[in-house]
């Protein structure tokens, strides 16, 4: 089920109110975790099975991990723990891919492979981290094994997170299980103003844009450069919106049922550099990222030599994340080189005593920005295409001028200059209008516009959440 | 555990919740107006025999193309009275692509074609464009000895066929006439009343037009599905497959007759091929998949005494001088859809062509 269906809408209400009616946290809870498993349900039942596993299991795994003091054996457990999940997140999600990748050297050796068909279980790779960072954290002594089963269902099929994150990791949801939580009318219109306007830049920003990406992408061959140079910032715009769309409308949801679930998005176009990219966009899994893979290969703490490799190693891994497919391998690794450059240029200056600091010299912010948003766009490129050859004729269609067919969507340009406008806004931290704070006299009617808009102006063809895809 | 009303009154300010209701509605509303499309409207004619636009009545086309077409009297677009004209007229007869909602009066066909005409110095001809949505050329079959009883002048009938479906039998034709070839050929009448007319008629009465489809989507288009998966996928039937064999031929010729026996003028068909000039799996297509059927048809025109003009090397043409295509706009898909401005005009140049070198019209030019 996905947020912008009007079965949810239905699913919801009836949700909200069986939490009123529901007496007690634990009722409550009971309540949440049905809503969840039918939730997961509603798009495949069979894959219920995979989800009560993983929560069997890392929860006694999380018990024993507290019981016991022996430290190889606690080695063990967590060993197991990674290796049992990430099992699963590659059987389904990788196998194929590595198959396929591999046949041809499989083939020589005289090793037919053949097909494989498996089903990519939904919200997959969201599930495994979430779990993931249960148990690790439980190893580190940062945090006290969940006592209560319910409770750990519930963090693991969480509904509002379930499909497309934000990565809950279980510090965060755990606390607020525990505790009982008061449905609030506040925290109720904080949901629905959150959600409409994730809706919004769903619905009627990023369908809208994805309408004129998905043809201009389909055709590349056919466009001029200026058309794809249009179609490349537009899928910048239309990723962001969809995912921080789904981050925002899941925020909305948690939010109104008496959860907090932590921002995943931050002006993430405005970033000063690479690296402020990373702490702007899908936050909780660069988070994740730097907390359990690139920390735990030691980080910056070793070699300098070590700490490139360590950041390669994180940003291709959260690269394959996103997808079983090189080009989001190379996606990844592409961020990797351009972490490690900012990391050689950052101790380069410090080491010149060059200051560039934005405050103090606004030519230098605006051309990070510039080039970060440069670089950022061209990822994309191989974040969207379906293959390195279709990546280079994109790219080479927007660094050498190509003529051909040109489409300026006025659509797409009006939305590209409002985009802009609010970028603007924040950058310059004009009034905070563009915040619709929930206090602000304006907001009700912003937010009713906008719903107005997707009713009435939405795109009829419905394009599916990206990020559900990982 | 409960929303409390104390809680309810510190956080919710009715009153900007009120404004704001009331505000984004009168916004939809405005920009609807200015963005949105109009609902069409219909009425019964009896001087037709059909359901018609009102007369006086506006259609707006903002999804694709930008246009705003205003009908007459008997479903003409842009001429208030036709029954009125007393010049030689010629008729062009066609679906969507001549009712043409996409495109300014100005850039119609019809008024292009006149354009040449005066840039001749003939000020005497007139054209009409007879368009409806859906339509095919089993309901010109029905309309055309009406049209020339209300507009006695007409004295050429081109008929634009958008694609071959319009002239093979055995189509689904909605509410219109239709052309079935079983058990024998014949042409069938369709009189079944525009669905929904009543309560469009009342959104449109109360400027409620932005409202229409969603409404209607939520009502009608809504399959609520709350059982678990796994979700099988909705497939979407195919339009009945169309066979391009010369076996149809019998039915074009059967076809043709019918029409010639409705009236004393020329007919003229325009064959507007759908997928050529167009972007097709990241190339321009210039290959007609229609070619063969195409030219059964033709054959069985020319064996019929009618005319037949092929637009597919003008369009491809067009597209290799230009980079242009015939069909789309910037606010739809390039090479998809509807006729553009350029389109049009590729096609009144046609007509306009045709009649200058066909012999048969130079009494009309001489006048």
């Amino acid at each position: 089920m996905f947020f912008t269906q009007i079965e949810f809408i239905v699913f919801f209400l009836l949700l909200l109110s069986c939490l009123y009616v529901a007496q007690g946290n634990k009722s409550r809870k009971i309540v949440l975790l049905i809503a969840s498993y039918y939730f997961y349900a509603y798009w495949d039942w069979r894959f219920l099975c995979l989800l009560l596993i993983i929560t069997f299991s890392d929860y006694q795994i999380g018990k024993y991990l507290h019981r016991s003091d022996n430290s190889s054996h606690r080695k063990i457990l967590i060993f197991t723990s990674i290796l049992f999940n990430l099992s699963i997140l590659f059987t389904f999600k990788y196998c194929s891919f590595f198959v396929l990748s591999f046949q041809h050297l499989l083939n020589l050796l005289g090793i037919h492979t053949g097909t494989l068909s498996i089903i990519l279980p939904l919200g997959i790779s969201f599930y495994t981290f979430r779990t993931l960072s249960y148990t690790i954290d439980v190893y580190r002594h940062k945090l006290k094994p969940c006592t209560s089963l319910l409770d750990y269902a519930v963090f693991i099929s969480f509904f509002p997170t379930m499909v497309a994150g934000p990565i809950v990791r279980a510090s965060e949801l755990l606390p607020q299980l525990t505790c009982p939580t008061i449905l609030s009318w506040k925290g109720a219109l904080f949901g629905f103003r959150t959600f409409s306007i994730g809706f919004f830049i769903k619905i009627f920003v990023a369908d809208r844009i994805a309408i004129f990406t998905n043809y201009v992408f389909d055709n590349i061959g056919v466009f001029n450069s200026l058309t794809v140079w249009l179609a490349a910032t537009g899928y910048s715009i239309q990723l962001y919106c969809d995912f921080a769309g789904y981050s925002m409308m899941a925020i909305g949801v948690a939010r109104a049922i008496g959860y907090e679930v932590p921002e995943n998005f931050n002006f993430p176009y405005l970033s000063k550099n690479i690296s402020d990219f990373w702490k702007r966009w899908h936050i909780t899994l660069s988070n994740w990222i730097m907390d359990y893979v690139y920390i735990s290969l030691g980080g910056n703490r070793k070699s300098k030599l070590r700490t490139y490799v360590n950041l390669l190693f994180a940003m291709g891994l959260c690269g394959l994340w996103h997808g079983a497919a090189w080009t989001f391998a190379f996606w990844g690794l592409f961020h990797g080189f351009a972490l490690a450059f900012h990391r050689i240029w950052t101790a380069w200056r410090v080491h010149s005593k060059i200051e560039t600091d934005s405050g103090s010299y606004p030519f230098y912010g605006v051309v990070g920005r510039i080039i970060t948003l440069l670089t950022v766009i061209v990822g994309w490129v191989f974040f969207r295409a379906d293959g390195f050859n279709s990546a280079l004729v994109i790219l080479s269609k927007m660094f050498f001028h190509s003529t051909g067919v040109g489409w300026y969507h006025p659509t797409v340009l009006f939305i590209l200059f409002s985009f802009i406008l609010i970028q603007f806004a924040e950058l310059f931290q004009w009034k905070e209008y563009h915040r619709l704070s929930l206090s602000a006299w304006y907001t009700p009617a912003a937010i009713f516009t906008m719903i107005w808009l997707c009713i009435v102006f939405g795109p009829k063809e419905f394009a599916p959440f990206i990020y559900s895809q990982f | 555990m409960s929303f409390s009303v104390v809680s309810m009154k510190d956080s919710l300010n009715l009153k900007h919740w009120i404004f704001g209701f009331v505000f984004s509605i009168l916004a939809i509303w405005c920009l609807s107006f200015l963005f949105g499309d109009t609902l069409g409207l219909h009425k019964w004619s009896s001087e037709v025999g059909a359901w018609i636009r009102p007369p006086g009545s506006i259609q707006k086309m903002r999804s694709e193309g930008w246009g705003t077409s205003s009908f007459g009297q008997f479903d003409i677009i842009g001429v208030e009275d036709i029954s009125n004209i007393k010049v030689p007229t010629i008729a062009i007869w066609g679906d969507s692509h001549v009712e043409a909602f996409q495109v300014e009066q100005e850039k119609k066909m019809q008024e292009q074609l006149m354009d040449m005409w005066r840039a001749d110095g003939l000020m005497s001809l007139r054209s009409i464009g007879i368009g409806m949505s859906g339509q095919s050329v089993a309901d010109y079959y029905f309309k055309i000895p009406l049209y020339e009883k209300i507009c006695p002048s007409i004295f050429a009938h081109f008929i634009v066929i958008s694609s071959l479906g319009d002239v093979l039998p055995n189509q689904s034709s909605a509410n219109h006439a239709s052309f079935q070839s079983k058990p024998n050929c014949r042409i069938i009448e369709g009189h079944k009343v525009p669905a929904n007319w009543k309560i469009k008629a009342l959104f449109r009465k109360f400027g409620l037009d932005f409202l229409w489809q969603p409404v209607k989507s939520l009502l009608k288009d809504t399959k609520f599905q709350f059982s678990v998966g796994p979700r099988t996928k909705i497939v979407t039937l195919k339009d009945t497959e169309i066979i391009y064999k010369t076996r149809n031929e019998k039915a074009f010729i059967f076809l043709l007759n019918a029409l010639k026996q409705q009236t004393t003028m020329p007919i003229i068909f325009i064959y507007c091929p759908p997928n050529i000039p167009a972007i097709l799996d990241g190339k321009v297509n210039f290959k007609d998949d229609e070619s063969e059927a195409v030219s059964v048809f033709a054959r069985a025109c020319r064996n019929n005494g009618i005319s037949f003009i092929n637009m597919t090397s003008s369009f491809s043409n067009y597209y290799r001088e230009t980079g242009d295509f015939p069909r789309g706009f910037p606010n739809s898909r390039p090479s998809k859809g509807h006729f553009n401005d350029g389109g049009h005009r590729l096609i009144a140049k046609a007509i306009y062509m045709f009649l200058a070198m066909n012999r048969n019209f130079d009494v009309f030019y001489t006048n």
